[in-house]
């Protein structure tokens, strides 16, 4: 199944290095470094949601805490982000040790409501936490380059991001974590009467997706060079990764790719034509009709095309 | 005072997950949605409490048709549960975009000719919108409080609750009593919002607050338990006051996430649950 996928990946990631190379506009390349870290967020959140179905409603938390994790190293340390970026992941993973433990042991619905709690918590937090600026914000400096270069410098470390994590979640997927995880989603108990270490293996998961969005935020801090509550807590960018994901494939690689590709261009279009608050509704009722027609996502039902088709060739070669 | 106002909008949530294990997500934006249409009644020169007359039965509508169009059908799919909260979800963040689109994100309150007036009851000077929001609040939890255990029709979705299968056996209609029990919810939700309107200040996007709350109270109460849950709502209602006193005013907005976060993590399903069940 699927062959050509590999060399037509291979193609397609050596044509992205290369693009900025040609001197496209500064727009593209700024639409193309906010689509790879969609997909690094998707992805992350797909190491757990996806694989497990534990539906993190709440991973906007690791995300803001990254933003402002390396805002403040910059501003009252002078320490570039680039550096602490993974330090500011490092931070989200240990929140996500301390709330993952007791509330992995939730399921279902409770275990998605306790993560909207912690998010929305921690957008309450930071509103009244004078070292992180309360309501305004944390102004950082921008990097010291053109504009141009500067958006190809981030066009570059989203790029990486992006890369970093689907391979994780591919090298994941074929490890025998991976199993484990799959194993809990098709039933829980009996995946721990076989033996699996439920407790551990979706900890690990919950961890390793907390740590990614911590490192994508403290980027993103540095890009906008503005963070406030509001934007490093927006509720919003969990629907998002959640959207993706399911959009495209959860529980695949390949899924938070093909999905953070669809919406994130689709989004970036409709703001031309809609106004904003519109392009949110829109978004809800996608969701909805989503998980009605495509409950598998795009490569969910590009399977079952492929497999239709295979099955009419290998009639057609029977007869 | 709150208490009621928490009471009011756990019951709704309790109801529909105790006869369908669903947790409608999009409960609290429900009640927001009926303080969004009181408002503009009220706007357009109606008293806030002939306003039910009108929210009551369309939201009722709208929790009977989301039952229809959404619940029913995701039944017998494997992973029924895990879609159809995603799909109300999905409905909550539509509802608040809507909400911004129609109303923009600015920050309401209702406010009716009597409300900045003091009500003196033995020597408590109390604001008579308050009253009226708690009265109302402790009405509607009284009225379902009957409706499931003294009418032949809430006793057959009280059997639903405890008993899916047995209930069909007794003959009983369970696709269409639950969706009379949906409606049922998301009317709660109509009055639950026009007492958070009267009271409190809202805007699109806070249905997030009353969601968590409502699930702290159903929680602690019992989904079961009518009276359990407006015990929980008036605890957590004083817990809050209580807090507010002792220490900063965002220091309220703690209380509940700690509480229910910490509910969870000690009892994952509930204080007041029967084992086994």
């Amino acid at each position: 199944m699927w062959r050509g996928a590999q060399p037509a990946a291979a193609l397609a990631v050596g044509f992205l290095f290369l693009l900025p190379f040609f001197g496209p506009q500064i727009y593209f390349i700024h639409l193309l470094a906010g689509l790879f870290m969609q997909v690094a967020l998707a992805q992350s959140w797909n190491l757990l949601g996806g694989y497990t179905r534990y539906l993190s409603l709440g991973h906007v938390t690791f995300f803001g805490i990254g933003a402002y994790t390396s805002a403040i190293c910059l501003n009252d340390y002078g320490i570039s982000p680039f550096l602490t970026a993974p330090l500011g992941g490092v931070i989200a993973a240990l929140l996500a040790l301390i709330i993952g433990y007791p509330s992995l042991r939730l399921r279902g619905p409770y275990f998605s409501v306790t993560t909207l709690s912690i998010a929305f918590l921690a957008q309450v937090a930071a509103f009244n936490s004078t070292p992180m600026g309360g309501g305004y914000g944390i102004q950082l400096p921008s990097l010291p380059l053109p504009i141009w270069q500067t958006e190809v410098v981030f066009y570059f470390v989203f790029l990486a991001l992006a890369g970093i994590v689907v391979w994780w979640a591919r090298k994941m997927e074929r490890s025998r974590a991976g199993l484990a995880l799959l194993a809990i989603r098709n039933d829980e108990d009996v995946a721990e009467v076989f033996g699996v270490d439920v407790v551990r293996a979706k900890l690990k998961a919950f961890v390793v997706s907390a740590f990614f969005p911590g490192v994508v935020g403290g980027i993103f801090a540095y890009q906008i060079s503005y963070i406030d509550p509001h934007s490093a807590f927006d509720i919003g960018l969990s629907i998002d990764m959640l959207l993706m994901t399911m959009f495209g494939g959860a529980g695949r690689w390949a899924g938070p790719i093909v999905g953070a590709a669809v919406v994130y261009l689709l989004s970036q279009t409709l703001s031309f034509i809609i106004p904003s608050e519109l392009n949110r509704v829109v978004f809800g009722i996608v969701l909805v009709l989503v998980v009605f027609a495509m409950p598998h996502g795009i490569m969910g039902f590009a399977d079952t095309l492929w497999t239709k088709r295979a099955a009419r060739l290998n009639g057609r070669m029977a007869l | 005072m709150f208490g009621g106002i928490y009471a009011a909008i756990a019951l709704g949530l309790g109801l529909v997950w105790g006869v369908m294990r669903i947790l409608n997500i999009g409960h609290a934006a429900m009640a927001i949605l009926g303080a969004y249409l009181s408002l503009t009644l009220v706007q357009a020169g109606m008293d806030p409490l002939l306003s039910l007359l009108v929210t009551i039965p369309a939201l009722y509508l709208v929790g009977a048709a989301l039952h229809f169009l959404v619940v029913e059908s995701m039944q017998g799919r494997k992973e029924a549960e895990q879609h159809t909260f995603l799909i109300l979800y999905g409905i909550m963040v539509a509802i608040e975009n809507l909400q911004v689109f129609f109303w923009s994100a600015d920050v309401r309150l209702i406010s009716a000719s009597y409300s900045a007036r003091n009500l003196n009851v033995l020597g408590l000077i109390l604001p008579v919108g308050r009253v009226i929001s708690f009265v109302m609040a402790a009405a509607v939890v009284a009225v379902v409080y009957v409706f499931l255990n003294q009418t032949k029709m809430g006793r057959a979705v009280r059997a639903i609750a405890s008993d899916r299968d047995a209930a069909t056996l007794m003959g009983i209609s369970v696709r269409r009593l639950s969706r009379v029990a949906f409606g049922l919810s998301t009317a709660t939700a109509a009055v639950a919002g026009l007492a958070i309107g009267l009271v409190s200040s809202f805007f699109p996007g806070i249905q997030i607050v009353w969601i968590s709350k409502a699930f702290l109270v159903v929680i602690l109460g019992g989904v079961d338990n009518i009276l359990g849950l407006f015990i929980a709502a008036v605890v957590l209602g004083v817990a809050e006051n209580v807090t507010g006193i002792l220490a900063p005013a965002y220091v309220v907005d703690f209380v509940a996430y700690i509480l229910l976060i910490g509910t969870l993590m000690v009892r994952p399903h509930g204080l007041m649950r029967r084992a086994g069940a």
